[in-house]
């Protein structure tokens, strides 16, 4: 019974966002704006939950880790969890403690991760770059052109550097990706049609 | 019929229907579909293999995408990838670890997996394993994640489903603790990143055939089929518009904006 609501919903769920995408029927803006509203409630439980979920992981690994890195993190985590909980409940979440704790602590720390990429980027590529074999090598020599391409040291080697850099981005690199995209596209387009149709029910147990 | 949509509607009809009767078609037993061997999937169970002879716990990871939106499918994907896992690790008594960036993805990571142990006779094992929610925010959960890997040091991970800039990283990491590390996403700007720095890598389709190789149906097969179809449907398409264009007709150009 709970298997065949789970569907029918589905069903009906999905078939009006598609028929609202197509159509400009009133109704159907409507039924499709009540099911993004239902969406974000459901979101809504799904993020206390998941904050449960949290607490409880932490607090698990806060007390009874052996590990001393772990036992440190999941304090610092919790700590942070609570102060931030409290002025937000407290003194909104639009208040300038808040703020100062957000801008200051939270922003500046996902910059600096997204920053550490850079390192990743450099030891993924050495090791990418290593000629085992011919496909590996058809990768250095394309990707060298790329890189001096983009840098004024190229046109610098030989004029035709960046035209050649360009050419490779554009046609073979190009012609690749659409080919995948185009593969993912109808990918995604066949799974979802399934889920709608409920040929699929993998997600519903 | 909204403006400048009328071609999409009839090109999202004519798919449907190709997919549908493909579907059964195949059901009926009228073709025998054989798919191409997928090395990654291949590789899947020996990589646990790998981490219950080393005593070591799996890390997976379903992606950063929700389950809404365009890049919903890409997760719907990695949770069928993360049943197949599931089942393994119960069978070989290995723990395993899930860290969710999307705060909805965990039920259905928790379900899938509780379900999965069910079927392999192990509810007992289910315990052992780890479903954790570490941050909705992109790169709070890519460092979280990378801590998880580095204090836990998983000898497989795998990475199915939408991932972004933060890929590498969770690559990166993965190789450091020196875990045999599949990849899969559809996200076709990070295919690059996850084919240099992972063992193996399902690359964009490839992720959701992964679903039909491993179940056999013949539903999911017949959805193949009907793929390869649509994607003949779309080649020869592009191939008109070419010529078209070279010939210096606009019709494709007036059939695209009707």
């Amino acid at each position: 019974m709970l298997r065949t609501a789970t569907l029918v919903i589905t069903f009906l769920a999905g078939f009006i966002m598609i028929a609202a995408f197509f159509f400009d029927v009133g109704f159907l803006s409507v039924a499709e704006a009540q099911i993004q509203d239902w969406g974000v409630i459901v979101a809504a439980f799904a993020l206390a939950m998941a904050s449960i979920n949290l607490i409880q992981v932490n607090v698990n690994k806060a007390v009874s880790s052996e590990n001393v890195t772990d036992k440190i993190c999941s304090f610092v985590l919790l700590a942070s969890l609570a102060g931030m909980s409290i002025i937000g409940l407290t003194k909104g979440p639009t208040s300038d403690t808040y703020n100062v704790l957000f801008d200051g602590i939270m922003a500046p720390g996902q910059s600096t991760v997204w920053a550490l990429g850079v390192f990743y980027i450099a030891s993924a590529a050495y090791r990418a770059f290593r000629v085992k074999n011919a496909d590996a090598g058809l990768l250095l020599f394309s990707a060298a052109f790329v890189m001096l391409g983009a840098v004024p040291v190229g046109e610098v080697i030989w004029s035709g550097v960046p035209a050649v850099s360009q050419w490779i981005v554009d046609v073979p690199n190009m012609a690749g990706m659409r080919g995948m995209l185009i593969g993912a596209g109808i990918g995604a387009f066949s799974g979802g049609l399934r889920l709608l149709l409920g040929i699929d029910r993998t997600e519903v147990g | 019929m909204i403006q400048g949509r009328l071609f999409t509607f009839w090109l999202f009809v004519i798919m449907s229907v190709v997919m549908l009767y493909a579907g059964s078609y195949v059901k009926k037993g009228n073709k025998t579909i054989k798919i191409r061997r997928l090395t990654p999937l291949e590789a899947i169970p020996e990589a646990i293999g790998r981490a219950t002879e080393a005593g070591r716990p799996v890390h997976f990871s379903p992606g950063l995408a929700a389950i809404t939106g365009q890049d919903a499918p890409q997760t719907l994907a990695g949770i069928s990838l993360l049943r197949y896992v599931a089942k393994l690790t119960a069978k070989y008594d290995v723990r395993l670890i899930v860290t969710i960036r999307r705060p909805e993805v965990l039920p259905l990571a928790q379900e899938t997996i509780r379900q999965s142990y069910l079927e392999e006779g192990k509810y007992d094992s289910f315990a052992n394993v780890s479903v954790q929610f570490l941050s909705d925010q992109q790169f709070a959960y890519a460092a979280a994640a990378s801590g998880v890997i580095m204090r836990e040091k998983p000898a497989a991970s795998f990475l199915f489903g939408a991932f972004w800039a933060e890929n590498l990283m969770l690559a990166e990491v993965g190789t450091q603790v020196d875990a045999f590390q599949i990849s899969g996403t559809a996200s076709i700007g990070q295919v690059p990143f996850f084919v240099t720095t992972t063992d193996y890598c399902l690359i964009g389709e490839e992720l959701y055939a992964a679903a039909a190789s491993l179940t056999a149906d013949e539903v999911f097969l017949g959805a193949i089929l009907g793929q390869d179809i649509c994607k003949a449907i779309m080649v020869a398409l592009l191939v008109a518009g070419v010529i078209a264009t070279a010939f210096g007709s606009d019709l494709f150009i007036k059939l695209l904006s009707l």
